[in-house]
């Protein structure tokens, strides 16, 4: 069927509202390679964060597959779905909110490890869990501490040795820094990469900060409103993007430079309600080469000569 | 290499007896935020001199609650009788020393009752929804929409006066408000993201309701128990003086004030004592309730 490690096809997640169904992932379709960093870009409320939710199984998918190793596990039962969360682990974006405030590091770090019969025994889980911390670089007397006695930075160091501690082979990271200080989001990104070499780790990264996905990412995805407009190569992309989209986001990033002016603003108007989708293009409205095409069909993610896909019709 | 793991865990059980010494327990912290607030201190010294008056009502006072004396009625204050005598002839404060027996006895059953119904309701509608929810929801609507006194009054009279019917009466319209708090913090704690960290671990359904749901639904369970006591308190009192509650000849704060009505005028030291006696109780209930309420959170630090 496909040879990527993870892959997920028309993969489409909606949600009903009032209003008629609300798109929040719509046909996304994307491979992941053993060992990868997968970086995926977008405005907040573009999908992002449920299409990894749905692809860890945390929401129930409309339609589409996932493949995990060549194996579908987009309609799991609930016994196979306990596997999957070995192998399948995610960090959230606030750590504030992510950790039980009523447990112990100690607690929530042993759960993982109790539920899946990693340790069986008091001594070994509190070995595990020391190596957990010392991997975070945090020390073993944390274990006895509550997340209100600890910092924002000490919190995501937690909730990524939790995502750890379940040995596994994929971890998606949902805005693993954008609630933190920025002296402490390097210091993360840098533990974070030392744990990915330690057990040869695949990361997912979602985030709307570009230049995080340009440093962390090997391949990635750009999505707007529920669908990805442009993949391919880190590398390529940010050299130069072909999506109008893409053109305009990242153009959006202010320049480092102070004697430059503030960059002109490509993108206008607002992103449409999920709920109400534009016909055609997606982003027709907000397009500043839209033409009667785009109005009426949908583009596909089509491959270009770089390797790169795009889902414009300027690119077909 | 068995070695280095036998070394790491010296080194953490080492590491964490060194910290215990210094730390102090959860509930040690608590106690310190509640010692911190001085209203709550003071609310409660207040509760605890209820208490004491309560327990030791027989030898604060010489006299009995229950013995009439013609001759003596309706006295001022005075060295025998400090608070003076009632209609009957009985002194005010042994009376009122006894009434607290049955103030407190009433509140505790009261919120006993009504708070076992409400949270385990509470609980069940947050957490399984659909219809259950949908059930225990619209009796709550319908029990809200009537007043709660009138209600209670309703049905205290179809039962009959005595204690424990005041406390079924007042059980079965308080329970509604514990059902919607706890609900709603229930709710709420569902859609967390600690909850959802928890599902992608893969902890199971019972797992999640007793280490993550309970343990964060508890101290809003405690503090409506606190807050709810003092409104327990004078709901009571409120069926006694309106001769719905507990029976005259007993010795209870809401029956004296509806009894010194009629003599307001001439020894008004009868209602006015009582009414302080349920003003102290309510306030020093009520300091405890917001106390606690800022020392169980443990996202307040200490400042």
């Amino acid at each position: 069927m496909s040879e990527s490690w993870l892959s997920v096809k028309n993969l489409s997640k909606h949600f009903d509202t009032s209003k008629g169904p609300l798109k929040a992932v719509d046909s996304v379709s994307l491979d992941v390679n053993k060992g990868d960093s997968y970086g995926l870009v977008g405005e907040s409320g573009c999908g992002k964060s449920t299409l990894i939710r749905t692809i860890l199984r945390l929401l129930e998918p409309t339609s589409g597959e996932i493949f995990l190793e060549g194996r579908e596990i987009a309609k799991a039962s609930r016994q196979s779905i306990r596997n999957l969360r070995r192998k399948m682990s995610l960090v959230f974006q606030s750590p504030h909110s992510s950790l039980n405030p009523r447990m112990t590091v100690y607690d929530t770090l042993a759960r993982p490890l109790l539920v899946h019969g990693i340790t069986r025994n008091k001594k070994d889980t509190t070995i595990e869990i020391v190596r957990l911390l010392k991997l975070m670089g945090l020390q073993a007397e944390h274990m006895i501490r509550y997340p209100h006695e600890l910092s924002g930075g000490q919190k995501q160091r937690i909730a990524i040795a939790r995502a750890l501690a379940v040995g596994p082979e994929i971890v998606f990271l949902d805005e693993p820094t954008s609630a933190l200080d920025v002296s402490v989001q390097t210091k993360i990104l840098k533990l974070l990469d030392l744990a990915k070499k330690e057990k040869q780790l695949t990361y997912f990264y979602i985030s709307h900060d570009i230049n995080l996905i340009r440093v962390v990412s090997d391949k990635m995805g750009v999505m707007y409103l529920g669908k990805l407009v442009e993949i391919g190569e880190t590398s390529t992309i940010m050299k130069k993007p072909f999506h109008p989209y893409a053109v305009g986001l990242f153009k959006a990033v202010p320049d480092p430079d102070p004697d430059k002016k503030l960059p002109e603003l490509l993108l206008t108007g607002e992103v449409p309600s999920p709920v109400n989708t534009p016909s055609g293009c997606v982003f027709h409205p907000r397009c500043p080469f839209t033409w009667d095409r785009c109005r009426k069909e949908v583009p596909v993610l089509l491959k270009q000569e770089d390797g790169r896909g795009v889902a414009c019709h300027k690119y077909s | 290499m068995p070695e280095r793991d036998e070394a790491l865990y010296q080194e953490a059980i080492e590491d964490i007896r060194n910290l215990k010494k210094q730390r102090s327990s959860q509930l040690y912290l608590v106690w310190l935020r509640f010692k911190k607030n001085k209203l709550a201190f003071v609310g409660l010294v207040m509760v605890c001199i209820v208490l004491l008056v309560a327990l030791l009502a027989p030898i604060l006072t010489p006299y009995d609650p229950y013995e009439t004396d013609p001759f003596n009625r309706l006295q001022p204050p005075s060295r025998q009788n400090w608070l003076g005598t009632d209609e009957l002839g009985r002194d005010v404060l042994t009376r009122l020393f006894y009434g607290t027996r049955i103030a407190l006895l009433i509140g505790v059953l009261i919120v006993l009752f009504e708070g076992t119904i409400g949270i385990t309701l509470g609980i069940l509608s947050g957490f399984f929804g659909g219809v259950i929810d949908n059930i225990v929801m619209r009796l709550v609507d319908i029990l809200r929409s009537f007043p709660v006194i009138i209600l209670a009054m309703a049905i205290a009279g179809i039962m009959g006066q005595g204690i424990f019917n005041v406390i079924i009466a007042m059980g079965i319209v308080g329970w509604t408000t514990y059902a919607r708090m706890v609900r709603s913090k229930i709710l709420s704690i569902k859609e967390s993201d600690y909850v959802e960290a928890a599902r992608s671990i893969g902890e199971s359904r019972v797992s999640i309701i007793i280490r993550y749901i309970l343990p964060n639904a508890l101290p809003t369970a405690i503090i409506m128990v606190c807050i709810m006591m003092p409104t327990a308190l004078i709901a009571s009192s409120t069926l006694s003086f309106l001769g719905v509650g507990v029976m005259p000849p007993t010795a209870d704060w809401g029956s004296m004030i509806s009894a010194g009505r009629d003599y307001l005028l001439n020894a008004p030291w009868i209602s006015t004592s009582a009414g302080f006696a349920i003003m102290f109780a309510v306030l020093g209930f009520n300091f405890i309730g917001d106390g606690f309420r800022d020392a169980l959170d443990p996202t307040t630090k200490r400042s």
